[in-house]
């Protein structure tokens, strides 16, 4: 009895130890870690959105990236956007994500911690890319919109314009405005009568006060896209300002007569994937950038899954017609581009800002 | 010669429970090791990154210069103290019941009432009282439908609706030490109290009250500190509007970017608790504290 127990622990401490040590055989080795021929080290850590965002990544990018070139794709999410944690990772020295799918890749460019595409990619771009859609050390992916949104059934009359949403004797009816500062302010300023050219950079106090107005009658400030989604669905809003995609969503799934202006919304180009300075499987993150930029069907049928944007500029022919109405490329007039050299620069005075009016 | 001897030995190694003082360190070692390194050393931590850059001890005046930060405080010292008292009064009747009662499938049910939630998500939870009271949900259907209201009640998104969807996932976490403890009390004494001419009421109160007050006093302690902290309940239920301390650390780190923000936050929400606690506890009387430490 003795001897049996001895022998069992033996050998479960024999198969842990092996287990162990044969584990995980890439340690940050820093750039480029591939020498000569031979395909780079995964796995790719991607950190993303969560939920259907990263279910679409992984189905239309990931997946068949990994077929193709057996490089292993893993996707993080974690905190409430994927650029934080990136942040905080090269804050404390060490990072440990590959591909960053930032909403505010200024952010992470200000602190220097972006590595520029290698001249392969760059010709890639040059030749398949939309202009604007990237930078030397960005491709713009899921490029979102703030739009407004009006559920007919509920609104007697859809306000079609920032002006006509804030007027709320003209326009009765609840709203619902997304608790995302830079969003609201640019749409106070165009209701306080600014044109669209000159809403950046925004004038912080002036929109604060125009939202002052307006807040009595919001009734929620939704956070998260889920939420954004559910106050049109369950009836509690009639209008809202929320992510284009979100709401086409809402229109596909729950009420077909959504309506969506674009007038005065504002497009981001300042995000999309970017690829860390100090990411520990480089080269491996480098191909998965190319792959990308090389499978246009794939960046179709990703976009159509989302009603994001993606850099390719087969894009209108490659995507569902249906899909295209819903993307910001389709109204390139009414769109203002965000200044997001400004917005980091400014992010501080901004968030307090929004946190006073908020929560004040 | 041999027999005495053995004698003498035995009596000097008479076995005794105490050990000595070093064995006693020694033994206790390993659990304050555990505690310096996950308690004591990321307090410590916390405390020095409040401190230190930007604004060393500014970051800290700093903080109290906002109107927002007071205000979402006082809330969510306010809110989980009402949370608190309500849970535990709630809590204090179903976990004496449950004691009581001599009916099993009463007391299946209270004890299902008060295990499923646990089972049940945090978001599961709150979405059903969501549901339940969003403006075209199940409450106000019935309210507009029988006549009582013409227009449907807004409900959602106030103090009301925090409240109760925080004392609906507290109750658990309420009633089970309260339940522990109300085991060991005999219901016979309420007998006994009313057979010496008490009234029910005063039966309990000088009975079962000073019996159950310590475990009381540890339920509300529990409940309370778990309520500070909650995050999506205040702004799901109640608003954006008017969010917990939690929201605005969550708020430092990842709207702010800034970790001595969120520092000093969490810091100033981890003393005010404490505080409240403390002074409750002092309150409530010094002898009943002791007795709770004891017992």
């Amino acid at each position: 009895m003795g001897t049996r127990v001895a022998l069992c622990i033996l050998v479960v401490g024999v198969a842990l130890g092996a287990a162990a040590c044969g584990g995980d055989d890439d340690e940050g080795g820093g750039g480029g870690s591939a020498a000569g021929g031979g395909t780079p080290e995964g796995p790719v850590a991607v950190s993303s959105w969560g939920g259907s965002w990263t279910e679409a990544e992984q189905e239309h990018i990931g997946t068949p990236f990994t077929e193709e070139t057996g490089i292993e794709v893993e996707y993080k999410v974690t905190g409430e956007s994927p650029t934080s944690p990136a942040l905080l990772q090269a804050q404390s020295g060490n990072v440990q994500l590959d591909v960053i799918n930032s909403e505010n890749a200024e952010l992470l460019r200000s602190e220097d911690l972006l590595a520029t595409w290698p001249q392969e990619i760059q010709d890639l771009l040059a030749e398949g890319a939309r202009e604007g859609s990237y930078k030397d050390d960005l491709i713009a992916f899921g490029s979102t919109a703030n739009v407004i949104v009006c559920n007919p059934k509920m609104m007697k009359k859809c306000p079609t314009t920032a002006e006509e949403f804030w007027d709320v004797e003209g326009f009765p009816g609840r709203r619902a405005i997304m608790d995302q500062a830079e969003a609201a302010m640019a749409f106070a300023l165009q209701a306080d009568g600014v044109p669209m050219e000159e809403v950046y950079p925004l004038d912080i106090d002036r929109a604060i006060a125009k939202l002052e107005e307006i807040k009595p009658d919001i009734r929620v400030w939704p956070g998260s896209g889920d939420e954004q989604q559910q106050v049109l669905i369950n009836e509690e809003v009639g209008a809202a300002i929320m992510w284009n995609g979100r709401a086409w969503g809402v229109k596909q799934e729950n009420i077909e007569d959504l309506e969506l202006y674009w007038e005065g919304s504002q497009v981001s180009y300042g995000s999309g994937l970017v690829v860390m300075k100090d990411a520990p499987h480089q080269e491996a993150a480098f191909e998965y950038i190319k792959w990308i930029l090389e499978n246009p069907e794939a960046q179709a049928a990703w976009s159509s899954a989302l009603t994001y944007m993606t850099p390719t500029n087969q894009l209108n022919d490659l995507v569902d017609p249906e899909v295209a109405e819903g993307l910001p490329s389709a109204h390139e007039e009414d769109v203002i581009v965000e200044d997001d050299v400004w917005l980091v620069e400014n992010n501080e005075a901004i968030q307090s800002a929004w946190q006073e009016f908020l929560a004040g | 010669m041999g027999a005495v001897q053995g004698l003498r030995r035995s009596r000097r190694r008479t076995w005794t429970g105490e050990r000595s003082g070093v064995t006693g360190v020694l033994l206790a070692t390993p659990l304050m090791l555990f505690i310096a390194v996950l308690l004591i050393y990321p307090l410590w931590r916390l405390v020095s990154i409040s401190t230190g850059p930007p604004d060393g001890f500014g970051n800290v005046t700093g903080f109290f210069e906002g109107s927002a930060q007071l205000r979402v405080l006082r809330i969510t010292l306010l809110d989980s103290a009402i949370v608190t008292v309500i849970s535990v009064a709630v809590g204090a009747v179903i976990a004496w019941s449950m004691h009581t009662t001599r009916r099993t499938s009463t007391r299946l049910l209270l004890w299902a009432a008060m295990i499923l939630p646990f089972l049940m998500g945090a978001v599961n939870k709150l979405y059903a009282i969501g549901v339940i009271l969003q403006t075209q949900g199940i409450v106000n259907e019935f309210l507009v439908g029988v006549g009582i209201t013409d227009q449907p009640v807004e409900m959602l998104y106030t103090q009301f609706a925090v409240v109760l969807g925080m004392v609906y996932q507290m109750l658990p976490f309420a009633v089970l030490p309260l339940y522990a403890s109300f085991r060991t009390i005999s219901p016979e004494i309420v007998l006994a109290a009313e057979s010496l001419g008490a009234g029910r009421l005063r039966a309990i109160m000088n009975t079962v009250v000073p019996l159950a007050l310590p475990s009381v006093l540890a339920s509300a302690t529990i409940v309370f500190m778990i309520s500070v902290g909650f995050v999506l309940t205040p702004v799901l239920l109640g608003g954006a509007t008017a969010p917990f301390m939690a929201s605005f650390i969550n708020s430092a780190l990842f709207d702010f970017f800034n970790l001595a923000r969120a520092a000093v936050t969490s810091l100033v929400l981890l003393i005010c608790a404490l505080v409240v606690i403390v002074v409750a506890l002092v309150f409530l009387g010094r002898e009943r504290l002791s007795k709770a430490v004891a017992s």
